[in-house]
């Protein structure tokens, strides 16, 4: 390679890389928890906002006495089926406020004598907040479709495409030398060029496969308007089922059983988990019907899905099943079960988890480089040095945003465990106890030195992260779903015990550090 | 139990790996050959993917095979018994050259960043849509539109990525342009027949 392309390339690596790291750092974060979503989701649930549980026999007759006594029901509503989320009330729907896009969720089931119970609640959904602070990096605005965070969580992944292939470009020119080395000499920047290395390299095909498929969650309606316009013109892209002439009402709708035998002509492994009924009495109405099929080539994170008729059963949208897809639609969900991490079951979710913080260190490790490699060397002659304001405000951000994520997030998930659901709005609460708990952090860490936050906000996340064990141990014995509380308890255990160590670490090196207003 | 015992094969293929990749920091001597190294691993890694297989699908097995090894070989050269690798690289030539274009040389980043983004996009949509029109009847109009979508961004964005290369921006983008041309003829016609 020639030396002006490399030192060009250096140039597109660190720019690229310094714009979208912080971001990134953000969203594999919570990219990571997300990958266990339901599991959150019902960690959080609390019994006095919880419904009875019903048998799966009773699932048609819930249905129906749900949709007659709120009609309001028919245009989105979710059945949750004993074996999606076992405390989970078995119907919800969500109302929305077309002026002010203002939320209500809606839960029921039936008691002992077969009579609906419906209401208003207040859950918290911690899951689901962490799963749009994954797909937004935090960046409020918007809907949650196109919100804003997604779109330029786009564009930053543009960057994170052309950082990747970059740092791919200026590793090559020394692999040799450098492949899955991780020098500890005296040079600290050497560590950390290793360490950055090892990780990029080792999980390269993950982070292309990352990037792309969010340049596409964010962008594919530009897209395909950009196919319609260049190759499709006036042809249709997607075909639309012609309305059938069937009477739909209530009582028509198939039952769940039905439902599950039709599946299983197509996908015998298809255990049912979850429906989504969209524009019921429609000619447009649907059925999402979501599935456990652990060890296959799934559309979802947890599910594979069929889009069926909720009146006819008929074989429907069959593109997203792993055994009717056909290799182009293998392709396709390929991009999605990839992201996702949805190929083999809980397994590959916890290898996700990993990836994805090791990904979060990536980036990490890139800002770190990045300010090593601009800090003015001290000179015993010349005493005091001034540095470089870039420098020193980037560590400083990079040491606050990467622990006010962290602390934001423990924060929320202690709201959530700790904080009434049913006396006050818990979804807001949640988000604000995050966005206090990062801005408080980021805030304070621009004002002091790196090494100072980084000791302070350690211990506190230490602390919260110990709290959070504890307080997921103290309900254990009323709880539905034990084996979730031990695996939070036991992961907020040994994250506390890897943040002690840095602390330890910390420590230790603060005694050698150069005061050279960088870090300390 | 399937998967337990899948997962030690691959954790045991990344440790050979490891041990026979020349910069590895755990032993004083490297202990294997590369290639020995490299062919124990694969054969555990199939291994780990067969006996996957009872359980998952085929190409989930080697999927969940790829990416745990992914992840391994991630956290296992951080665990360093040495402080450096004792490879000796002194022979190793350097790859980089200088020559003189080398003094001359300008960026030009905001001429290749624009150019590669703008040529590169409506290329990158309509190459898609001629795999589109050539792929077999038998795929569903949904899935043909969402698999030429899908494939957009990764022929739009390596232009962008590997146009710094280029000594001849100028030159490189009438290739392109010309390509756009030639695409969109090739587009017009077969849309016609259809």
């Amino acid at each position: 390679m020639r030396l002006e392309s490399f030192k060009d390339y250096q140039q597109v690596h660190i720019w690229t890389g310094i714009l979208s790291g912080l971001l990134l750092y953000i969203c594999f974060v919570a990219g990571a928890f997300t990958m266990f979503k339901g599991p959150l989701n019902q960690w959080a649930l609390q019994p006095e906002a919880t419904l009875p549980a019903i048998k799966y026999e009773q699932y048609d007759t819930l249905i129906k006495k749900v949709l007659t006594a709120h009609p309001e029901a028919s245009q989105a509503m979710t059945v949750y089926l004993p074996n999606a989320m076992p405390n989970h009330a078995p119907v919800q729907w969500v109302i929305e406020d077309e002026a002010t896009h203002a939320t209500t969720v809606w839960q029921a089931s039936l008691d002992a004598n077969n009579t609906l119970i419906s209401q208003q609640v207040s859950i918290s959904a911690i899951g689901d907040f962490i799963d749009h602070l994954h797909r937004t990096a935090g960046i409020p605005g918007g809907d949650d479709h196109d919100a804003y965070g997604i779109l330029v969580m786009g564009f930053v992944c543009i960057l994170y495409f052309v950082a990747i292939v970059s740092g791919l470009i200026i590793f090559l020119p020394t692999w040799f030398k450098d492949l899955f080395a991780l020098r500890k000499s005296k040079d600290n920047r050497r560590f950390w060029v290793d360490f950055h290395n090892i990780l990029g390299i080792s999980a390269l095909p993950f982070h292309i496969v990352i990037a792309v498929t969010t340049i596409v969650f964010a962008y594919h309606d530009v897209l395909y308007g950009a196919m319609q316009q260049l190759v499709y013109k006036e042809q249709p892209m997607f075909n639309r089922a012609p309305p059938t002439n069937i009477e739909r009402n209530i009582n028509n709708l198939v039952g769940v059983d039905e439902l599950q035998q039709a599946i299983h002509k197509m996908e015998p492994k298809f255990d049912i988990a979850e429906l989504r009924f969209a524009r019921l009495g429609t000619p447009r109405s649907t059925v999402l019907v979501g599935g456990v099929m652990e060890g296959e080539w799934v559309r979802g994170p947890d599910y594979a899905f069929w889009v069926s008729d909720p009146y006819t059963a008929s074989s429907g949208y069959t593109a997203m099943l792993p055994s009717v897809s056909g290799s182009a639609g293998k392709i396709v969900n390929g991009f999605f079960t990839l992201h996702f991490g949805g190929f083999g079951g809980t397994f590959i979710h916890w290898v996700y988890f990993f990836l994805g913080l090791s990904g979060a260190l990536l980036f990490f490790s890139g800002n770190v480089i990045w300010i090593e490699s601009r800090r003015k060397k001290i000179n015993a002659k010349q005493g005091p040095i001034e540095q470089r304001r870039s420098v020193t405000i980037l560590a400083r951000l990079t040491t606050g945003v990467s622990l006010g994520t962290l602390v934001g997030l423990a924060l929320a998930l202690l709201a959530v465990k700790w904080l009434p659901h049913s006396q006050l709005d818990i979804a807001h609460w949640q988000s604000a106890s995050y966005y206090i708990g990062f801005l408080l952090c980021v805030g304070a860490a621009l004002f002091q030195r790196p090494v100072t936050t980084a000791l302070q906000q350690l211990l506190l996340l230490v602390l919260l992260l110990l709290v959070i064990a504890a307080a997921s141990l103290a309900g254990l014995s009323a709880s539905i779903t034990p084996s979730v509380d031990i695996t939070v308890a036991l992961v907020c255990g040994l994250l506390s015990l890897v943040f002690a160590l840095v602390i330890q670490h910390l420590l230790r090196r603060k005694a050698t550090m150069l005061n050279d207003g960088v870090w300390y | 139990m399937v998967i337990f015992l899948s997962a030690v094969l691959v954790a045991l293929a990344t440790v050979f790996f490891y041990l026979s990749c020349p910069n590895q920091q755990w032993t004083q001597r490297k202990p294997l050959s590369f290639t020995f190294g490299t062919s124990i691993a694969l054969v555990l890694c199939v291994g780990a993917g067969i006996i996957l297989s009872q359980q998952f699908s085929t190409i989930s097995s080697v999927f969940t095979v790829v990416t745990l090894a992914m992840l391994l070989m991630s956290i296992f050269p951080l665990f360093t018994r040495l402080t450096t690798p004792t490879t000796n690289t002194k022979k190793v030539k350097p790859t980089l050259t200088r020559d003189e274009l080398y003094k001359t040389h300008r960026s030009q980043w905001v001429l290749k960043t624009t150019g590669a983004v703008i040529l590169s996009f409506p290329l990158a949509v309509m190459f898609m849509g001629i795999i589109g029109v050539l792929l077999s009847n038998s795929v569903v109009l949904d899935v043909r539109s969402q698999l030429v979508m899908w494939f957009i961004v990764p022929l739009w964005l390596l232009p962008l990525s590997l146009i710094y290369l280029s000594k001849a921006p100028l030159r490189l983008f009438a290739v392109l342009g010309l390509l756009n041309i030639a695409t969109y003829f090739i587009l017009a016609h077969l849309n016609s027949g259809l």
